[in-house]
């Protein structure tokens, strides 16, 4: 099954309830997926900076390690926030690739969840309440996010294995479906390179739009060319830096509604994980079409 | 026609009330408000009767 919620704001006034309304939303998608969860957040408050975050299954000891010695390390500044097994390392945007290679020397098991100036991605194994509390995503404000609960099917329930995944800078992918062809496809990305960790399909998905952007396609003719290359069932909702950006197989049996109003754009896999924001008696609400992909953005 | 708001009762009173109709009686219809995306709305029902959900307004589903 899985369930999929996101939220984008128009209006700036509802930004520090962000994660809060997004928290409510993903909860009543438990049904749909309480094996693992996850939520991409993205908060406009520090434009300077990037962010790494991170995770770890030694969180003490690891990131302990990681404040003692990355900043020397990189030979910058840096600040990390620990919330329970993540944590967010923020640095200049010139040191992302140098703290990466320093990252993987100083604790090799922390895995990297997200980068990006805004993105903070957060997941773990367990019930959607449990792993939101973890992180205390309901006190966080921001523009946009977008949030996943997984009932899993095609690979083991891991951490890793929970969505959002990352696809690059600023972005991140959910899905809900399964595809069929991710064997193959993994293999063909891997011979030309690309990094891929587990045996998730959709880590595949996001492998692929990494890819196609890295040949030097916009994310949505990489997502148009989804439509092609990949095979299965999928709703898939991508994360970027300035809002979202949803489509669905051709068959679309995967379901999907959406809702507008003018203070927001939301998507939820199901109508009841809508029916608390502001005004949603008064919002357009509406089936996303198969095959074609939609895009909100600041 | 009798109202049912789950806006204020639940929805396990909802179907408990609509399980206790007797099949002997005159037909009632039954018009339930504010189901705001609720699944099993009167689930399991054994007795004829027209239960009509009424959604919310202004969604369309696009052909």
């Amino acid at each position: 099954m899985c369930g999929i919620v996101g939220l984008f704001l128009k209006d700036q006034s509802l930004m520090p309830s962000l994660g809060l309304m997004l928290t409510n939303m993903l909860i009543t998608m438990t049904e749909r997926g309480p094996d693992s969860a996850g939520i991409a957040i993205y908060d406009s408050t520090s434009n300077k900076d990037f962010k790494l975050t991170v995770q770890s299954g030694n969180p003490e000891v690891e990131f302990r390690l990681i404040k003692d010695n990355l900043s020397a390390m990189i030979e910058s500044s840096v600040s990390v926030e620990v919330k329970d097994t993540h944590a967010v390392i923020k640095l200049s945007g010139e040191k992302i690739t140098l703290a990466r290679q320093a990252l993987a020397k100083l604790c090799p098991a922390v895995r990297v969840m997200s980068v990006g100036e805004k993105v903070e991605i957060y997941k773990e194994v367990g019930l959607p309440r449990e792993v939101v509390d973890r992180f205390s995503i309901s006190k966080m404000s921001g523009s946009h996010g977008i949030g996943h609960t997984r009932m899993a099917t095609e690979s083991a329930v891991t951490t890793m294995g929970a969505h959002p995944f990352s696809t690059g800078q600023d972005q991140c992918l959910v899905h809900n479906g399964s595809l069929s062809n991710h064997n193959s496809l993994r293999r063909k990305l891997k011979r030309q390179g690309v990094l891929i960790e587990t045996e998730n399909d959709t880590e595949v998905g996001a492998a692929y739009l990494s890819y196609k952007m890295q040949q030097g396609s916009s994310l949505e003719e990489a997502l148009e060319s989804c439509l092609k290359d990949l095979d299965g069932f999928f709703t898939f909702v991508v994360g970027t830096k300035d809002g979202f950006g949803v489509v669905r197989d051709p068959i679309a049996c995967k379901p999907a509604i959406m809702a507008e109003t003018d203070q927001y754009v939301a998507f939820g896999s199901e109508y009841r994980a809508l029916v608390d924001l502001p005004e949603i008696e008064n919002a357009k609400v509406w089936e996303p079409e198969p095959a074609t992909v939609y895009f909100w953005s600041h | 026609m009798k109202v049912f708001d789950l806006e204020s009762n639940s929805l396990r009173e909802l179907n408990a009330t609509l399980h206790e109709q007797k099949s002997d009686i005159n037909k009632v219809n039954w018009e339930v408000q504010n189901p705001r995306g609720k699944h099993a709305i009167a689930v399991g029902l054994d007795t004829p009767m027209e239960v009509r959900v009424m959604v919310q307004q202004g969604i369309t589903w696009e052909e």
